[in-house]
């Protein structure tokens, strides 16, 4: 690419803006994940010691 | 019954396990690809001279929009004639990406046309149609967004979705209509240069990329829907349950 | 027949006694009608070539801000669900609701059109064209609000909701509309833009009824 060309801050306007909207869309996207396991993983360990307590015939 | 319901989604939360680390690592592979062909390989224009290259994210990003769409409302149609428990979920998740990339194709698509003919936006048929895709995009994440009862708001979006879907082709056309009754002389096209293999690569493969980027964040955004309806589940038993 | 014939009268009746629908949309027409001039400027020249877009961007707005009121009152007193249980099924009620609203709103400011088409120097060649294509497309504007009145019939505040939906079915509309209304010596353009107005006028009749009872049977259960 011949970088003393006309115009080419809107080239790199263009990529710039492109790789920082993907890149925060996957941020996004991996924060997201990260807190749905996290959720999860509680729900999940306030059910077990109840259901243990309850006995092995219950739980929903 | 509750069989059937967990069925389906578990057999996909472990493809999905399987899947992902593949199409994150393909697509940064193909993006870096895309990237330095676009950048690097391609020789610039002679007319347009660099800002060609713009060309290599603003076509992948419109295709990729114009793609994601498509899929969501083929996805609707399974869910209203299959009833796949996945498909709404799908389209829910699919849509936040294909208003990135329809963004990304207008937000290029404007710093390529101020080169390249002086202003900021034009009212041609491609941009229009992708301007009102955007607009069919954000009007579906609002119907999840508005309507709380999950599988009321999925009905909704079911119908909003097809409906959009048939207008597309439908604004273009008229779109084009119109540009030819107010422009009879010049004809603003998005030009495309002549397809010469040192520009068709780096665009197929960019194609690619954004495609395949999209795969990658399509899996993972439907784990967490998934996921998601499982929690709020396992809150609501919590919640009768104690 | 006597079912169909009585959903649009019962739906007539309400819209005259209540005065609500076809008054609030007039009252919208005018207002935009008049100020849109003040606006603009006195260019008569100017006005003169606006006039037909600005009539129908006036027309599809009243049209739509009046569009909540199809569904709104039977849905919330459930009269809605009754009608799903009589003679008639939903698609055709949601048809007749439809045209009602098209009767008692759409069609009457397509006639008032080519009268408030004077405050902005509307050229009298245009006026038996501008009427043909709002006659007809008012039909599908109708038809389309009527299709965004039911996808947000139970969402409160959907105002945002239903102009994001209807505003990408509109621009068919209104580009072959007003190709249509700039008949006078362009009837090379006008022909072909009304027979496209009547198709998409036709499509819809056909595919918002479904579209629309499927909306409504989502909120109902």
């Amino acid at each position: 690419m011949d970088f003393s060309a006309p115009h080419t801050g809107f080239v790199y306007a263009a990529y710039g803006l492109s790789v920082v909207v993907l890149a925060v869309t996957i941020a996004l996207n991996v924060a997201r994940a990260r807190a749905t396991a996290k959720r999860l993983a509680e729900l999940e360990a306030r059910q077990a010691p109840r259901r243990r307590a309850a006995g092995p015939g219950a739980g929903a | 019954m509750k069989i059937e319901k967990y069925a389906n989604p578990a057999r996909f939360l472990a493809v999905q396990k399987v899947v992902q680390p593949w199409l994150t690592a393909a697509s940064v592979v193909l993006i870096a690809a895309g990237l330095w062909l676009g950048l690097a390989v391609a020789p610039p224009d002679y007319q347009q001279g660099e800002t060609v290259r713009i060309m290599f994210i603003h076509v992948p990003a419109a295709w990729t929009a114009l793609m994601v769409y498509t899929m969501m409302a083929a996805s609707s149609i399974v869910a209203i004639v299959f009833r796949h428990p996945l498909a709404d979920l799908a389209a829910k998740a699919a849509a936040p990406f294909g208003a990135v990339f329809a963004f990304l194709a207008l937000a290029t698509g404007s710093l390529w046309g101020k080169p390249m003919w002086g202003t900021w936006w034009v009212w041609d048929a491609r941009l229009t149609s992708t301007f009102v895709l955007f607009l069919l995009y954000l009007g579906y994440i609002a119907v999840w967004q508005a309507i709380e009862e999950p599988t009321r708001a999925a009905a909704i979006a079911r119908i909003v979705a097809i409906v959009g879907f048939i207008n597309v082709p439908i604004i273009k056309f008229s779109v084009e209509w119109w540009n030819s009754l107010h422009q009879p002389a010049s004809v603003f096209r998005m030009g495309k240069p002549t397809i010469d293999p040192s520009i068709l690569w780096p665009l197929l493969v960019m194609g690619v990329a954004y495609s395949v980027l999209f795969a990658a964040l399509e899996f993972s955004a439907l784990r967490n829907e998934v996921l998601a309806r499982r929690i709020r589940q396992m809150e609501i038993a919590a919640a009768q349950g104690s | 027949m006597s079912v169909l014939a009585a959903l649009v009268r019962r739906d007539l009746l309400l819209a005259l006694r209540q005065g609500t629908g076809a008054g609030t949309a007039l009252g919208f027409f005018l207002t935009v009608m008049v100020l849109l001039p003040l606006g603009i400027g006195p260019d008569q020249a100017l006005l003169q070539r606006i006039a037909p877009g600005a009539l129908w961007i006036a027309l599809l707005l009243s049209v739509l801000l009046s569009s909540d009121r199809i569904f709104q009152a039977d849905y919330e007193d459930g009269s809605l669900e009754l009608m799903t249980m009589g003679p008639a099924a939903l698609e055709i009620v949601v048809t007749m609701k439809g045209l009602a609203h098209w009767l008692a709103t759409g069609l009457p400011l397509a006639i008032a059109a080519p009268l408030l088409g004077f405050l902005l120097n509307l050229d009298p060649g245009q006026i038996v064209p501008l009427v043909v294509a709002m006659g007809l497309g008012s039909v599908a504007l109708s038809l389309l609000a009527s299709l965004g009145a039911a996808v947000t019939v139970g969402i409160r505040r959907g105002g945002l909701l239903v102009s994001l939906i209807i505003l990408p079915l509109y621009v068919p509309v209104v580009i072959f509309g007003v190709a249509a209304s700039a008949g006078a010596g362009a009837i090379d353009i006008a022909t072909p833009s009304l027979l496209i107005l009547a198709a998409i006028a036709l499509v819809a009749l056909v595919t918002v009824p479904f579209a629309a009872a499927a909306a409504l049977r989502a909120y109902m259960h």
